[in-house]
């Protein structure tokens, strides 16, 4: 008997599978609701995570599936359903808990993968997730504009792309606030640990970032400003140390990048080739094995 | 009878990684002596600790934070200080070239204290870049250069251990040296051609690393991906 469309694509069965055994549609799906075991996970980031575990897709090609390649491999009865949400920075998250502001809601902005509703939301500490994926990648690398009245946290994505009229309104309402620096980014992902464990004890895994910055070769620093290297180095430095004082988990980009030749696994300073996400997806799998989120 | 163009050089590093200034000084000499008419001897004196250092001696000073990893039981804030007294010390003399050797990140998992030493690397290679903003220490980025290839293909760990990793170590401390600290030693043209092959020298490796091809459309990411903060989803 052909499988229906809906209960192939639950299973991953390869086009053209069939189930022999099955006699009734009904009872099939009754069969893999009780030897499927399903792990929510909520991943709050951006093109590091959704890359890694989601999919890759370059130039309009899969390049990487996500994180559920592992997982057919590694635990056949098992899969994970992801929910992804795009990440502006810690301090925003933490900020965000009154919704869209008013002054926003009026506008229709193209923000891209950054809409409204994922930059205020807040359904990271509402998500009964079995466990939460964040990273510390967009407060490195993300500059946010604030409110000049209200004081909210706004990430104008491609603002170049607004139109002009939007342009002059950004100027006039908001300030940019620069980069964060690590302490107080570190300070703000402490109070996100905290305040996701008013709800619940599920882990907590962060990435943190390859500070292997391809081209940037500088041998004194006398002088000059931070490099991108020295900060993601601080950055990843304060993360290890968040570790041991929180317990959460660290998907260490950084160190799976040293092992396995940063050099051939980078595209730029942040993008990855999809061997760099499979080998960063089997390290989350890994992880989570060891939290003991497949124990039977 | 004209001498011999060369310097000398003072090394405060481990035993382990003697071998590597060694081979170090041969690459420099060997590159200066190719890409000149002359023929470049590069001398080399190692000490222990600072106290063993010649003041009066050579101006060229490679140091290794390597040795500090195994003081893991010294509270950090000890231990920087530390650090940084013996390196605004050896930093008094203006004429004086520091290099600082950063440390490569990659721990064995079967490692013992694996995290305390991973930590431990992380501060002290941050401080490298610290000490260098602070005093102009120059710092040779072991630990960058290293991950660029990647610990299995060099077969080691943050110890050095191995001909491959000797090799590798050497033509990252060379290539600093060659790029900064040396105008006082060397003329800058024969700097610049020796960098060029020393650059062209390829590491040989555990096993042959498969050249990254690009895909159609990866091109086009990159440009579309701007800047850091820039995401394409």
């Amino acid at each position: 008997m052909p499988l229906p469309q809906a209960a192939r694509a639950k299973v991953f069965l390869p086009p053209g599978g069939t189930v022999l055994f099955l006699q009734k549609k009904k009872s099939f799906l009754a069969l893999i609701d009780t030897e499927m075991k399903r792990l929510n996970l909520f991943v709050k980031g951006n093109v590091d995570v959704h890359d890694s575990l989601h999919s890759c897709v370059i130039g309009g090609l899969l390049q990487w599936n996500g994180i559920n390649e592992i997982m057919r491999a590694r635990h056949p009865g098992s899969l994970i359903r992801l929910r992804h949400e795009t990440f502006t920075r810690s301090d925003a998250l933490l900020a965000a808990h009154a919704g869209v502001p008013e002054e926003l809601t009026g506008r229709n902005l193209r923000l891209g993968p950054y809409p409204l509703a994922s930059q205020f939301s807040q359904a990271v500490f509402e998500t009964d997730a079995d466990a939460i994926i964040l990273s510390i990648q967009p407060d490195t690398a993300t500059g946010l504009f604030r409110h000049r009245a209200t004081g909210h946290l706004f990430y104008p994505h491609d603002v170049t792309g607004f139109a002009a009229e939007d342009q002059d309104w950004l100027k006039a309402q908001y300030e940019p606030t620069g980069m964060l620096p690590a302490p107080q980014s570190l300070a703000n992902f402490e109070a996100i640990i905290a305040k996701l464990r008013e709800r619940s004890d599920r882990p907590i895994l962060i990435y943190n970032v390859s500070a292997a910055i391809p081209g940037e070769i500088v041998h004194c620093l006398l002088g000059l400003g931070e490099t991108l290297a020295t900060r993601l180095r601080r950055f990843n430095l304060g993360l290890a140390e968040l570790s041991e004082r929180t317990g959460v988990s660290i998907i260490d980009v950084d160190s799976l990048l040293a092992r396995h030749g940063a050099d051939r696994l980078k595209l730029d300073a942040v993008h990855l080739t999809a061997e760099a996400h499979r080998l960063v997806a089997e390290e989350v799998v890994r992880v989570l094995e060891d939290l003991g989120l497949f124990a039977p | 009878m004209t001498e011999a163009p060369g310097f000398r050089l003072q090394a405060l590093v481990t035993m382990a990684e003697r071998p590597i200034v060694f081979r170090a000084a041969k690459m420099l000499a060997g590159c200066l002596t190719t890409a000149g008419e002359a023929t470049w001897s590069i001398d080399y004196a190692f000490a222990d600790e600072i106290g063993d250092l010649d003041p009066a001696g050579p101006a060229i000073v490679i140091t290794s934070l390597l040795q500090e990893v195994e003081r893991l039981d010294e509270p950090w804030a000890a231990h920087e200080a530390r650090l940084r007294e013996l390196y605004t010390e050896l930093s008094r003399d203006p004429e004086r070239s520091v290099y600082v050797c950063t440390v490569f990140r990659h721990i064995d998992a079967a490692t013992p204290r694996r995290q305390d030493r991973l930590l431990r690397i992380r501060r002290l290679n941050l401080l490298a870049a610290t000490l260098s903003h602070e005093l102009g220490v120059l710092v040779a980025d072991l630990d960058r250069d290293l991950a660029d290839t990647g610990a299995q293909n060099l077969q080691t760990d943050y110890r050095l251990q191995g001909p491959y990793a000797t090799a590798a170590a050497a033509k990252s401390l060379a290539l600093t040296m060659l790029l900064v600290g040396l105008d006082h030693a060397v003329p800058f043209d024969a700097q610049e051609k020796a960098r060029r092959l020393l650059k062209s020298f390829k590491l040989k490796l555990a096993a042959p690393v498969p050249q990254r091809r690009y895909l159609i459309g990866e091109m086009v990411r990159r440009v579309e991906a701007g800047g850091v903060a820039q995401v394409v989803l």
